[in-house]
């Protein structure tokens, strides 16, 4: 082979390895943009549980008065609900005005004289991340026919 | 066309595919995300609700309490302290987040805490002589 084919041979095998490498990169790019619209998609569908669960969970629990929605939720009907499935995730209310400087977790004993309600608790150990929402609810006691400030706090383990 | 400028063109083609390839992973690593509207409704409204319900002494509520003020006398506690106490039952009920609560009497803001640049407002509340509106702020 001449020395003007050696140049051209090496030529090629230069464009052809530039190719090959923009190839590549097109393809790591690619991966990576469905990679990440699929955690988004994720994410969405996760936030919208999330959503959905703050939505319901005041709803299930509400005070209704001759069955009209007060927008509050019945504080004795918390302890009630101990065979629910709602996955693994953790639902916890707390009562946040009048502040006490104590958690004080109620059961049938204490009773209104506590400040937070685990609602419901399943958690796994091979989940480790966890989304955290809280959202304001008004807590309504009927044994002293009081409304106090409460947050409930929803986690979802995934 | 000369072989040179021919592969000079395919030279500037390359560059050109590089630099596309390298703008489309740029716009998605740099993507900011946005916050979700539907959650922050959602609590303005819960924020609202549960604000002007809680009972401050008795059975009188925040929204008793407000109206009372604005036409001039209080049940509860003095009228300058109610916009502390309000503060307290919102910053209590938030998770840091920022937020405006306004009343309108008589025409006028007779309260204004908090304040936002950006914000969801949530649907406003009448009160026999005024109006609430509670916002939550984009963050």
């Amino acid at each position: 082979m001449n020395k003007k084919g050696m140049v051209q041979l090496q030529e090629s095998i230069l464009v052809m390895f530039f190719v090959m490498i923009i190839i590549i990169m097109g393809l790591i790019v690619f991966y990576k943009f469905s990679l990440n619209s699929l955690h988004n998609y994720e994410m969405e569908y996760r936030e919208q549980q999330l959503l959905s669960s703050l939505i319901s969970f005041p709803s299930k629990f509400g005070y209704t008065y001759l069955g009209s929605s007060n927008n509050a939720i019945d504080t004795s009907k918390l302890k009630l609900y101990n065979d629910l499935n709602y996955g693994f995730r953790k639902v916890i209310i707390k009562q946040v005005y009048p502040v006490s400087s104590d958690d004080i977790e109620c059961n049938a004993q204490n009773y209104p004289n506590c400040n937070t309600f685990i609602v419901y608790n399943k958690q796994s150990p091979i989940l480790k991340n966890v989304l955290i929402e809280s959202m304001p609810v008004s807590l309504y006691y009927p044994l002293t026919d009081q409304y106090n400030a409460g947050k409930l706090t929803i986690q979802i383990y995934y | 066309m000369k072989k040179g400028q021919t592969e000079t063109v395919g030279l500037v083609i390359i560059v050109i595919l590089l630099i596309f390839i390298a703008i489309f992973a740029l716009s998605f690593s740099i993507k900011p995300k946005q916050e979700n509207d539907d959650i922050l409704k959602l609590k303005a409204n819960a924020l609202r609700a549960s604000v002007l319900k809680t009972n401050l002494c008795g059975s009188v509520s925040v929204k008793d309490e407000l109206e009372n003020c604005i036409d001039g006398y209080n049940e509860c506690i003095d009228c300058g302290e109610l916009s502390s106490e309000v503060v307290n039952i919102i910053k209590n009920s938030l998770e840091n987040e920022k937020y405006s609560f306004t009343v309108f009497g008589n025409n006028e803001v007779f309260m204004k805490l908090g304040g936002c640049v950006e914000n969801i407002t949530a649907v406003s509340e009448n009160l026999g002589n005024g109006v609430v509106e509670v916002s939550l702020c984009r963050r």
